[in-house]
C-alpha cells in the first residue's frame, strides 16, 4: 500500500471515529446546586438535569425538563423521588409542575425511550465503526505483509484508533445513559473491561497474536543472554540486560491492559540493539579472557590442551552457528575450570599466541559481525589451520623492514623476490570472507607494518592515486589519510 | 533451476559482493545453485551471458585485482593490449597463461576457473 493511500485510510478512520454518536450540546452550564442546563449553538434551551439529596440524606430527587415542554405556556417539569428504603418509592410533582403521576411517568418513559434509542444507535455506530476498522485493518495487513516496518506502524495506528473509538463511544454512552439507569444493561455490557478486551481480540486476532508472539520472541532473545550475564558480572552488562527486560515488561503490561497494545518496531529495535551490543561485549570478553590467562596455564598435558581447544571451539560454534549463548558461556566456564586446576609446566606444541592471537582477531571480527550481521565468520577462524594462517600474516614478518603493496599478480611476486612482508591469505579462507572482513584483517596488517616502521614500497609506479581502484586504493587512502603517509615523488613508495 | 537464471546469478556475483558488503564470494556462489549444477556451466554459455551483461565485466576485473589469496586465477591486460588469464603463482600445477583479444572470452574463462576454485575449497 502506498504511503498516500495509507495516510488516506488513517484520515478516514480518524474521521469515522470522530463523528458524534449523540446530538451535540454546544453550551453546558452548571449552577451552584449542580443543576445542569444544555443549550444548542444558537442558545436555544435543550434540556436540563437536577439532582438533589433530601435533608434526611435518604431521599434523592432527579428532575428533568424536556425541550418539548420548554416554552412559556406548556413547560412541564417532572421529578422522581426515590426512597432509601428498599422497595418503597413514591412520586410527586416537581416544584413548578402541574401534571399528575401519569404525566410524570410519561415524561420519564419518553426520556427513557429517547436515551435508549440514542444508546442503541450509539451501540450500532460502534459495531459499524468496528466493522469498518476491521475491514480497513484486513486490507492493511494484506497489503503490508512482508513489510515489517509498515505493518508495525499500521498495527500501532490501528491499535490507537480502536482505543480512541471505544473510549469516545464509552464516554458518549456514559454521559447520556448510565447516570439515569441504575441497572443499565448497556453499561454492564460495554464497560466490562474483560469483555471489551475479548471483543478487540476477537476482531483483531492477527494483531493480538502477533503482539504476543513478538513479546515472546523478545523474551527468548534475552533468556539466551542470562548465563552470559552471570559470566560477565560487574561489566555493565547486567544493567543493559535489566533495561531490555524492562522495555519488554512495559509492553507486556500495555498488551495486558488494552487487549492489543502498542507492540511495534521500537521494541524490536531496542532488543536488536541490545543483542548487537551484547554480542560485541561477549566477543571482547572472550578476547580478554583468553589474553588474561597466564602463559604457564597453556602448558597443559596433551589431553587437557585438546579439551580446552575443543571447548573454546564449541563456544564459538554455539554463538556463530546456533546463537546459543547459554551453551557458549557454559563451554567457556568448563575451559576456565580446566585451566584453573592444571598444574604447569607441561610440554606443549601450541603456545599461548595461538589462542591470544585468535582472541584478538575474534574480538575485532566480532565487532565487524555485530555491525555487518555476518553469522559465519567466527566459526571460520576457529578452525585451527585458518587461525594459524591469520596469525601468521599478522604476527610473522621479515627482518628487512619492507612491506610491499600493489596490484594482485604484481605485489606478491615482487615482495617475495625482495623478501618483504606481503598480505596474503590462503584461498579457502579468502573466499569465505566478506568484503568488510577482508578489510578488518588487511587493516590490522597495515597497522602492524606502520607500528614496526616498515618502508611501504609499491610493486608498480603510482603517479595519480585517483586513477587507482579496488583494494589497493583503499589501502593507499588509509595510509595517507589516517596514518599521515604521502606518495613519493617517483611514485614507488609511501613516505612519512 | 533454469540455466539462464543460474548463469545470470553467477555473472552478478561480484556486483553483489561489492554492493552488499556482508556476504562472501563463497556464499554468493553457493546461493546461485552452482554447486549442484556446475557441470551445466561452461565457458561458452558464460561468454554468451556476458554478451548480454557486458557491464558486469568491470566488476570481475576488480574482484580479480583485489584478490589477496596465495593461490588464485587472475585476469589482466598485457602491454600489447591483449587480455591474459593466468594462475598465481605461475609454477604451481604447471598452469599456463592464456591470451585473448576479446575481453568477454577472457572473462568467461576467468569466471569458470575462479568459481571452480571456489567450489573446490
Amino acid at each position: 500500500m502506498s504511503t498516500l493511500a495509507r495516510k488516506a485510510l488513517v484520515i478516514f478512520l480518524i474521521w469515522t471515529i470522530s463523528q458524534p454518536a449523540y446530538p451535540q450540546k454546544d453550551i453546558v452550564t452548571r449552577d451552584s446546586d449542580g443543576n445542569i442546563e444544555y443549550r444548542d449553538s444558537d442558545g436555544n434551551f435543550m434540556e436540563n438535569e437536577a439532582y438533589e439529596v433530601s435533608d434526611d440524606g435518604m431521599t434523592s430527587k432527579y428532575a428533568y425538563e424536556s425541550p418539548e415542554t420548554d416554552n412559556e405556556n406548556k413547560r412541564e417539569s417532572h421529578s422522581f423521588e426515590h426512597s432509601g428504603e428498599a422497595g418503597e418509592s413514591r412520586t410527586s410533582n416537581g416544584a413548578g409542575g402541574n401534571n399528575g403521576s401519569k404525566g410524570f411517568y410519561e415524561g420519564v418513559i419518553q426520556k427513557s425511550r429517547t436515551d435508549r434509542n440514542y444508546a442503541i444507535q450509539s451501540s450500532q455506530n460502534i459495531d459499524s465503526r468496528l466493522q469498518k476498522s476491521q475491514i480497513a485493518f484486513s486490507k492493511i495487513v494484506s497489503n503490508a505483509s512482508g513489510e515489517s516496518l509498515a505493518s508495525g506502524e499500521m498495527n500501532q495506528t490501528i491499535s490507537h484508533l480502536i482505543g480512541s473509538l471505544v473510549n469516545s463511544n464509552q464516554a458518549t454512552l456514559f454521559s447520556s445513559f448510565s447516570g439515569q439507569y441504575e441497572n443499565n444493561k448497556f453499561k454492564n455490557e460495554i464497560y466490562q473491561q474483560e469483555a471489551l478486551k475479548e471483543e478487540l481480540r476477537r476482531l483483531f486476532p492477527d494483531l493480538y497474536g502477533q503482539n504476543i508472539q513478538q513479546i515472546k520472541q523478545a523474551q527468548d532473545v534475552l533468556r539466551n543472554w542470562t548465563l552470559v550475564g552471570q559470566l560477565m558480572k560487574n561489566s555493565g552488562f547486567d544493567s543493559s540486560l535489566v533495561e531490555a527486560e524492562n522495555a519488554i515488561s512495559n509492553v507486556q503490561k500495555s498488551v495486558d491492559l488494552t487487549g492489543l497494545g502498542p507492540v511495534d518496531r521500537k521494541l524490536m529495535v531496542t532488543i536488536d540493539q541490545f543483542n548487537q551490543d551484547a554480542f560485541s561485549r561477549f566477543a571482547d570478553y572472550i578476547s580478554n579472557y583468553l589474553a588474561s590467562i597466564p602463559t604457564s596455564q597453556f602448558d597443559l598435558g596433551t589431553n587437557q590442551k585438546i579439551e580446552v581447544e575443543r571447548l573454546i571451539f564449541e563456544a564459538f560454534k554455539s554463538v556463530s552457528q546456533n546463537h546459543d549463548y547459554l551453551a557458549a558461556a557454559s563451554s567457556l566456564l568448563q575451559a576456565k575450570e580446566i585451566l584453573k586446576y592444571s598444574e604447569p609446566p607441561h610440554e606443549s606444541e601450541f603456545g599461548p599466541d595461538d589462542l591470544i592471537g585468535a582472541g584478538s582477531v575474534v574480538a575485532a571480527l566480532g565487532k565487524g559481525l555485530s555491525r555487518f550481521g555476518s553469522k559465519e565468520l567466527l566459526i571460520k577462524i576457529v578452525n585451527i589451520e585458518d587461525r594459524n594462517a591469520i596469525r601468521k600474516v599478522l604476527t610473522e614478518f621479515t627482518d628487512n623492514g619492507i612491506t610491499v603493496l600493489g596490484k594482485t599478480g604484481k605485489y606478491e611476486a615482487f615482495g617475495k623476490r625482495i623478501g618483504a612482508n606481503i598480505f596474503e591469505i590462503k584461498p579457502a579462507l579468502w573466499k569465505m570472507l566478506t568484503q568488510e572482513e577482508w578489510w578488518i584483517i588487511n587493516k590490522e596488517f597495515l597497522d602492524k607494518a606502520v607500528l614496526r616502521g616498515d618502508r611501504i614500497v609499491l610493486s608498480q609506479k603510482v603517479t595519480d592515486i585517483n586513477k587507482v581502484n579496488g583494494f589497493l586504493k583503499r589501502e593507499l587512502d588509509y595510509l595517507i589519510n589516517e596514518k599521515n603517509y604521502r606518495l613519493s615523488a617517483n611514485g614507488r613508495e609511501l613516505l612519512k | 533451476m533454469i540455466l539462464t537464471t543460474l548463469l545470470k546469478e553467477i555473472i552478478l556475483i561480484p556486483r553483489k559482493f561489492y554492493t552488499l558488503h556482508n556476504i562472501s564470494e563463497y556464499d554468493l556462489l553457493m546461493k546461485t545453485g552452482y554447486f549442484e549444477n556446475y557441470e551445466l556451466v561452461t565457458e561458452q554459455n558464460l561468454y554468451e551471458t556476458l554478451c548480454q551483461y557486458p557491464e558486469e565485466i568491470e566488476y570481475w576485473l576488480t574482484l580479480s585485482d583485489d584478490n589477496r589469496s596465495s593461490e588464485k586465477w587472475l585476469i589482466s591486460q598485457s602491454k600489447n593490449g591483449k587480455y591474459v588469464v593466468d594462475f598465481f603463482p605461475r609454477n604451481i600445477h604447471e598452469k599456463k597463461a592464456v591470451e585473448f583479444d576479446d575481453i568477454k572470452r577472457a572473462c568467461a574463462m576467468y569466471i569458470k576457473r575462479d568459481i571452480e576454485q571456489t567450489r573446490n575449497i
